[in-house]
């Protein structure tokens, strides 16, 4: 008998023992409603219900999947951390020309306020023996520096067209806050559109969202390609004295630059972390590079007491046998990596 | 005490209930390793039809309702770890089988069906619900689409894959053994698997 038959038969058994002896609906009904009644009666276990839930969660991956990321969001959305954030922006427009007493000045600060909308501003005179010179101060609660920057610098070519001379300082104000880990989160992260944009001004933006984001000192540049492409380098030192094993490392923005809404993907990047580490008076060096995707771990021990050259080869290899191919400059100690075109 | 509401959400159910009974007690008994689990997995699946019988709007998906409510308290138990395994045929009332001749065929059939049970539970939950449903019940796909809530090609696939594996069963066991005896294979590897445990 071929198995296709015997399974045939097999079912067909089955199909006629498991229909033998159904119990009348009636007995089943009744039997089913005791059951009801007994479950209902039955006391509160906590124990029981715990371990009831606990085993309905483990034999479900999925479930479990979901209950481990809603308990990590519930934690991130209530678990504070202390950062410092840009809350607002800090306005002073020196204004200076001759005549200018304090019935004109009290029209420039009107001026002010109805331009940048800010609530108040104060007004300091500064001594001067070139005439009166006019500090107005004002605080706006709007975190993006470039549109404070650009109805500042407005209001200042108005008054340059009515005779005075106005500089303008824009600086971001920040306050220790304490808020749930989810909303760090997303003060780290800076989405800056290039839709539209000239290699100078997203150059520009970059600089000024990073620093409200806290750093303040980031090397920024923006350049086209003669092939179309565009090019941004992002160069951010930090220096920290300090214990090597227990130094934790400042927190660091990611910049997302997004075109139509959507990040930008698919073009080449490296990310570079050089850090030097001093333990016992010995120096060693240690870097993470990222290449299109790739990292790299990059140890070289006494790299202080090594020739730039015998430095560059030794990161080189070292790269070159993790699978990534770089281009590594050292010049008097100073190590800059670039990906190879 | 039952309230007036109980008592009618109850005729309602069983006025549902009797056209379909057999058939779903039958199903119940065929995706149970037993016919006793048969029973109590039915009863689970009445309790909650009772409990969830007020959401139901059209009476003529009545029957497609409540298999996917058994399909559901199926996968609920297959969960569970299981203690015991006992066979198709235990928990059936034996008095009123042939004897003699007649009682040698009913022997070699409940051989068969016992072989088919064991067969069955080594597939996974869904394939095995998909098998018993089409091959042994004669639903449909849609039908068996329907009740386990997923699309026709997940199903056709649950078949082919089901299939699969018992031809696979099927080949093995007629190689071992060119009839398999029940208590060999009873106390074999074929138990009743504590979690899901496919053939392959």
């Amino acid at each position: 008998m071929n198995d296709e038959s015997q399974l045939d038969r097999d079912l067909e058994a089955l199909r006629e023992l498991s229909a033998r002896g159904v119990p009348d609906l009636e007995v089943t009904i009744q039997t089913v409603r005791r059951r009801g009644l007994e479950s209902g009666r039955a006391p509160w276990n906590p124990r029981r219900n715990f371990m009831a839930l606990l085993h309905s969660v483990r034999t479900r991956p999925a479930v479990a999947a979901l209950v481990v990321g809603a308990l990590a969001v519930l934690v991130a959305m209530v678990v504070p951390v202390s950062y410092d954030r840009v809350v607002g922006q800090d306005v002073a427009v020196t204004v200076a020309g001759k005549g200018i007493g304090s019935q004109e000045i009290s029209a420039v600060a009107q001026g002010l306020r109805g331009a940048l909308g800010s609530k108040g501003v104060t007004v300091e005179a500064l001594p001067g023996d070139a005439g009166s010179r006019f500090v107005l101060h004002t605080t706006l609660p709007r975190r993006s520096g470039p549109d404070v920057q650009h109805a500042t610098m407005e209001f200042a070519r108005e008054l340059a067209s009515k005779g005075y001379s106005a500089s303008v300082q824009v600086t971001p104000r920040r306050e220790r806050v304490r808020y749930p880990a989810v909303a760090y989160a997303f003060d780290q992260i800076i989405n800056i559109s290039v839709d539209g944009k000239s290699a100078a001004a997203l150059e520009q933006e970059i600089r000024d969202r990073l620093a409200q984001a806290g750093v303040p000192d980031a090397q920024v540049s923006v350049a086209d390609r003669p092939d179309g492409g565009r090019e941004v380098k992002l160069t951010v030192e930090r220096q920290r004295e300090g214990d090597a094993s227990t130094a934790t490392p400042e927190p660091m923005p990611q910049v997302v630059l997004t075109k139509d809404g959507a990040p930008l993907a698919g073009g080449e990047g490296i990310a570079v972390k050089i850090q030097k580490r001093r333990i016992n008076g010995a120096t060693s060096l240690a870097l993470d590079v990222t290449l299109n995707g790739k990292a790299a771990k990059v140890e070289v021990p006494n790299s202080d007491s090594m020739s730039d050259a015998a430095l560059t080869d030794a990161i080189s290899s070292q790269l070159r046998q993790q699978g990534v191919d770089a281009k590594v400059t050292v010049v008097g100690g100073k190590v800059s990596i670039e990906a190879v075109k | 005490m039952d309230s007036r509401a109980d008592t009618d959400r109850w005729d309602r159910l069983i006025r549902l209930l009797k056209p379909i009974h057999g058939q779903a007690v039958a199903t119940a008994r065929r995706l149970s390793r037993s016919v006793h689990d048969g029973d109590d997995l039915y009863q689970d699946a009445v309790l909650r039809a009772y409990d969830k019988l007020n959401g139901l709007r059209d009476e003529s998906r009545f029957r497609s309702w409540f298999f996917a409510t058994l399909l559901s308290r199926h996968r609920s138990r297959v969960r569970r770890p299981r203690r015991e395994q006992v066979s198709i045929e235990d928990g059936l009332d034996r008095r009123d089988e042939p004897v003699g001749e007649d009682g040698m065929l009913w022997e070699e059939k409940r051989r068969c069906a016992d072989r088919a049970s064991r067969a069955l539970a080594g597939l996974k939950a869904v394939q095995r619900e998909a098998m018993v449903l089409h091959d042994v019940e004669g639903f449909s796909v849609e039908e068996v689409a329907a009740m386990q809530r997923v699309t026709i090609s997940a199903v056709k696939s649950r078949l082919t894959r089901g299939r699969e594996k018992l031809r696979r069963f099927y080949i093995r066991h007629s190689r071992d053994n060119d009839a398999p005896r029940l208590g060999i294979l009873t106390a074999g590897t074929m138990a009743w698997p504590a979690k899901e445990k496919s053939h392959e």
